[in-house]
């Protein structure tokens, strides 16, 4: 199920980035995609009641029933790289505001 | 003590003391690229475990002679790009010893999801550079494009994990091929899909063109012989260690190559602007390349890297001087320049030369070995798409070549009233760089066998199979 939503929002993302112009929304269509990405790795490692890989005192050491650590780890890391990216976006469009005075792409058109 | 983990670490660590004394940024990454270079020469080859993590377990590094063979290429060509590059390169050092580190990463890495992680400190890095052509729509195009194909990556890695249960990439094509086709489909497709836009496979390449074509004396040479080579390497290994090719994705990929190959050179036939002839003749070139890699052909995908490294490293260094010097990189406004440049205009024509494949250049053995490497696959259309091509590409160079030594018309005597005036396009200290890198190509030229012998044992590496030769952090 976690896996549909995930395939959803990357959907939804891609419907985005292809049908608009403007160039914040590209950016928040470029981070449900990112979303949807995180969500269907997580769903990659999802074991059902399963536990938390830490091992304490409470926890059996022959225990096989836990959440698998590397997709979590993996979308920790993409999680601060699409933050960086979003980041860059925004301070690339600000700049392109602050020169054509729009965010719109269809409005600036073809810079040369 | 020598390890191949310094060609990243290094980079990294200069470019944060390089936060702190911003001065001295241009010194700190010209002493981190003599370091690397120091570090290829010395770092035995092979395995490198980090953290005495054992593989599935921890990140390795494979240092075999393909990665030798691309990171020596890289430290050079960053070595001349920086230092031609000269004050743009000072304003851009930090980032500059940021993506060195990632591009040493990406090709040393032995892990998919920390290919992941450098592709995205390489892409990160490129836009930022990007942003020196002062186009900034294009760099955000390039941005989302990037980081779109980034996603497609990502995704195809955690679901050949989903499926193996391992990232290390040596060996991983062979577990691969044991799943079904169905299943490895679509992580394949993904994979190949998220590098495509690195290695400007059309349609997501189209990036390229705008941002090669309105390049400087650093983003020129920095996309088009650094980024470019370092991406096809990466795409080779990810060939020869990962992709399993089933019949919809191995003609897919090709027919994609293909179609890059033979649109690029007609675009770039069709321009009257010299940044954007080369823009679109790196975006045909990257397609042969792929074309290649597809074919199984390593040694003469290599072959065709270092060769197109190398010449268009120099037409861009000399057409982005001329272009700024002249404020304009059209065919009517810088005919007859080389008149007043002749040496820039001996380089470039060598380049030229051997881009085109003309015999007695490094150009002529590549192309010839990638044409007769081909016949052996049986796919004899391919070939012959590549000679039809050769011709555009040979038609379009000579085309530039003409017009840009002669400040005649076309059909007319030159006389030195039509020569423009002169202007200086790069300084003595620049033109003494762009010269070596110049008689590198040339000399490769002229003993070819002896470079295809040293290639053809990184060509054989593709596939590793090396020993470890380091653990716990590479000591």
């Amino acid at each position: 199920m976690i896996q549909f939503a995930g395939i959803a929002l990357i959907l939804i993302g891609i419907y985005g980035l292809m049908t608009t112009k403007h160039m914040i929304k590209l950016i928040i269509a470029l981070n449900v995609l990112e979303l949807g990405a995180n969500i269907f790795i997580i769903s990659v490692g999802f074991v059902k009641n399963g536990l938390a890989p830490i091992l304490t005192a409470d926890v059996p050491s022959d225990l096989l029933n836990f959440v698998d650590p590397l997709p979590q780890a993996m979308v920790l890391t993409a999680i601060v790289i699409g933050f960086g990216a979003t980041a860059l976006g925004l301070a690339v469009a600000r700049k392109v505001y602050g020169k054509y005075q729009t965010y719109d792409l269809s409005v600036i058109g073809g810079e040369e | 003590m020598w390890s191949p983990v310094w060609l990243i670490v290094l980079p990294l660590l200069m470019a944060f003391i390089s936060v702190v004394i911003k001065k001295q940024q241009y010194l700190l990454l010209n002493l981190s690229i003599l370091l690397n270079l120091a570090v290829l020469y010395l770092a035995p080859q092979g395995m490198v475990i980090i953290g005495g993590f054992r593989p599935p377990f921890g990140i390795s590094l494979n240092f075999d002679r393909y990665a030798f063979i691309s990171l020596l290429l890289i430290q050079v060509l960053m070595l001349f790009a920086t230092f031609i590059a000269g004050p743009l390169a000072k304003k851009y050092g930090t980032v500059l010893l940021v993506l060195l580190a990632g591009i040493n990463g990406m090709l040393l890495t032995n892990d998919l999801f920390n290919l992941f992680v450098m592709i995205e400190v390489v892409s990160i890095a490129s836009f930022i550079i990007s942003t020196s052509n002062g186009k900034f729509t294009h760099t955000f195009h390039y941005l989302i494009l990037a980081s779109v194909g980034g996603v497609f990556f990502l995704l195809g890695a955690v679901m050949v994990y989903a499926y193996t249960g391992t990232l290390v990439v040596q060996g991983l094509f062979a577990t691969l091929g044991q799943l079904p086709n169905a299943i490895s489909l679509i992580p394949m497709m993904l994979i190949i899909l998220g590098l495509a836009v690195e290695l400007k496979l059309m349609p997501v390449g189209s990036w390229a063109k705008n941002i090669y074509g309105n390049s400087n004396v650093l983003t020129g040479p920095i996309f088009a012989a650094v980024l470019a080579p370092a991406f096809g390497f990466v795409f080779g290994r990810m060939m020869g260690e990962v992709v399993v090719l089933n019949p919809i994705t191995g003609y897919t990929l090709l027919f994609m190559a293909i179609a890059t190959f033979v649109l690029g050179e007609l675009a770039a036939y069709r321009q009257k602007d010299l940044l954007k002839t080369l823009a679109f003749s790196s975006i045909a070139q990257s397609g042969l390349a792929i074309i290649l890699f597809t074919l199984n052909l390593p040694f003469a995908a290599i072959l065709l890297l270092i060769n197109n490294a190398l010449a268009k490293s120099i037409l861009f260094w000399v057409a982005t001087g001329v272009s700024t010097a002249y404020e304009t990189s059209s065919m009517k406004g810088l005919r007859g320049v080389f008149y007043n440049h002749r040496i820039l205009g001996i380089t470039f024509s060598i380049a030229s030369l051997s881009l085109v494949g003309i015999p007695l250049f490094l150009g002529f053995y590549a192309k010839v070995t990638a044409v007769m490497a081909i016949f052996t696959t049986g796919l004899i259309w391919i070939p012959v798409v590549i000679l039809a091509t050769a011709i555009i590409e040979g038609a379009y160079m000579m085309k530039w070549l003409l017009q840009l030594w002669s400040p005649a018309k076309e059909g007319h005597l030159a006389s030195t009233e039509e020569v423009p005036e002169k202007r200086e396009a790069l300084n003595m200290t620049q033109i003494v760089a762009v010269c070596l890198v110049a008689l590198i190509l040339f000399v490769f030229g002229l003993v070819p066998q002896r470079v295809g012998r040293v290639l053809s044992v990184a060509s054989q590496a593709e596939i590793s199979q090396v020993e470890t030769v380091a653990e716990g952090g590479g000591q």
